[in-house]
């Protein structure tokens, strides 16, 4: 994105007056990660999307009355972070107490020598899908959007105790589940920041230089 | 190998960037500096960095998604006024773009009116901390987080200053006995001249609230305007759900903590402090020992965390706390000292 592109501040008060186009480009920026922020809480791609369009809508229709005290981006994701939130609450999800952790196979079957950064970041995703869905959403909430533990156990109604439980208990899962990969993530991370999507080979347990 | 949780803990809270108490330090560093710890937390690091890209196979239908909110666009004029509002504002003409101060950290963005809409302005307090709005007649409004406050951009030459509040704010009114000053909050009305005083209307409260620091104040339910009750310095007045008023004579001297951050207490009932404690943390706090409630308590606490606070009334009392259920609090055993 070139920085020489017209700014979200300028965008916000040409709303009022370029009515459509500012809200295009406003959707065009903003739309992926307000649908990613929705969709990490309630995983089913039609209703993040519903809820997402909530969002914009709002916008759409307060855009000559909104003062953000905070950026138009973390505003969104904000708005988007309450409408999922709410739906979860809603749905008065029951999550089971004792959800079991899905089984690990003994030792990694087969380490490939090489693998695609994307086949990498898709196990990575089955992983953290895997988990009972109350530990994946605290999970969710803690990594992405930086909740606290506190904020995080008032959101879902469960104890600051059982917030910590289940951060534990999912970082742990993960960490067992990608143990043999370990040697690969930071580089794949690095790799998909920068839009490719190169072979990358195994290096054990250790950093490889980059 | 796994790691403790408390190491675990301290580790996540700081790659979220908080900041880690110098007690929280040392325990991390004392772990990490024996053997295999440093790499084996590293290991963990890199598990957290991979989950950057989650959800990675999920990318929303952008075009599907632009196409129906263009169409939504199309059917919604924007918001003229929720109805309650059109009531509020009914008597607002369209004023000249006027010069509207507003203070606040964080960028601000000042939206021009198009010619035909309503001047007024929504402003929403979300960045985590109490936010400053001074209106066009000078008055200043200290929205609490998370509260909104509707508000012309320019009051009317003649007739009330009107706004509206959802959540709490403190008012400091400039004084103009020719445009009395009113505030809608969810089904109340708050009429004065010129004073400072706080409301607190959350909704799904079973009571809105005014508690008055300078002045004189009129509070009364939007659907009985004749029922009212005049408040003086000190004394606060609640509106129940149903309409009815109750008055009460002693001013909670910790209204405004949540603005100031100050909690004091002078020979109070601890009792009635666990009541304000309970409401500044948004937490509940019960004596197993309802004797205990007439214990007097002094103390005071500034932008203190709870944990502290519950350790000084350990301290003070003998008495054990412990988190029975989400933001609920024991106090067990104990004696008044």
């Amino acid at each position: 994105m070139l920085r020489s592109e017209i700014t979200d501040n300028e965008l916000m008060q040409r709303l009022a007056t370029d009515g459509e186009a500012a809200m295009a480009l406003i959707f065009r920026r903003h739309y992926e990660q307000v649908c990613r922020t929705v969709y990490r809480v309630v995983p089913q791609a039609e209703t993040a999307e519903d809820i997402a369009q909530e969002v914009f809508l709002e916008l759409w229709k307060r855009r000559n009355q909104l003062t953000i005290s905070t950026s138009l981006g973390a505003y969104l994701r904000r708005a988007a972070l309450n409408r999922a939130l709410n739906y979860v609450r809603d749905q008065k999800m029951k999550w089971s107490d004792d959800a079991e952790l899905p089984a690990m196979s003994d030792g990694a079957p087969g380490i490939p020598e090489q693998l695609e950064a994307k086949e990498l970041q898709k196990m990575v995703d089955q992983y953290i899908d895997q988990l009972p869905e109350k530990c994946r959403l605290v999970f969710v909430l803690s990594r992405f959007e930086s909740l606290s533990h506190a904020e995080i156990a008032e959101q879902l109604d469960i104890s600051p105790k059982t917030v910590e439980n289940q951060i534990t208990k999912a970082l742990r899962f993960l960490r067992n589940a990608l143990g043999p990969y370990i040697g690969l993530l930071i580089s794949v991370f690095v790799k998909i920041c920068v839009g490719a999507s190169a072979l990358i080979g195994v290096f054990g347990d250790e950093l490889p230089k980059i | 190998m796994s790691l403790p949780e408390n190491i675990t803990l301290l580790l996540t809270r700081q790659w979220n960037g908080e900041s880690l108490t110098d007690l929280e330090q040392s325990a991390r560093d004392q772990w990490l500096a024996a053997a295999d710890h440093a790499a084996e937390a590293d290991r963990l690091h890199r598990v957290w960095l991979a989950a950057d890209n989650y959800p990675s196979h999920y990318e929303p239908d952008f075009d599907a998604g632009w196409n129906k909110l263009k169409s939504r666009m199309s059917d919604s004029k924007p918001v003229q006024t929720p109805a309650a509002k059109v009531v509020l504002m009914r008597r607002i003409v369209a004023v000249a773009a006027s010069v509207l101060l507003l203070l606040a950290a964080g960028i601000w963005w000042l939206l021009p009116d198009a010619p035909t809409e309503p001047p007024y302005r929504i402003v929403a307090a979300l960045s985590g901390k109490p936010m400053e709005v001074a209106l066009s007649d000078g008055s200043l409004i200290v929205l609490q987080d998370g509260a909104e406050l509707t508000f012309p951009e320019t009051f009317p030459d003649k007739g009330a200053r009107e706004v509206e509040l959802s959540g709490e704010a403190y008012f400091k009114v400039t004084r103009d006995e020719q445009r009395p000053f009113r505030v809608q909050a969810a089904y109340t009305l708050t009429e004065v001249l010129g004073t400072t005083f706080n409301v607190r209307a959350w909704p799904g409260e079973n009571a809105v609230e005014v508690t008055v620091e300078t002045g004189r104040v009129r509070f009364s339910p939007v659907s009985q305007p004749g029922e009212s009750l005049t408040l003086h310095p000190g004394e606060r007045g609640q509106c129940l759900t149903n309409g009815n008023l109750v008055k009460s004579g002693d001013m909670e001297i910790n209204a405004l903590s949540w603005m100031t951050g100050q909690l004091r207490f002078r020979r109070a009932k601890l009792s009635e402090a666990l009541q304000a404690i309970g409401r500044h943390y948004e937490v509940v706090l019960d004596l197993e020992k309802t004797a205990l409630g007439d214990c007097s308590y002094t103390g005071s606490f500034e932008k203190a965390e709870l944990k502290d606070v519950l350790l000084t009334l350990e301290l003070n009392y003998g008495v054990r706390i412990s988190e029975v259920s989400p933001k609920r609090y024991v106090l067990r055993g104990g004696s008044c000292r």
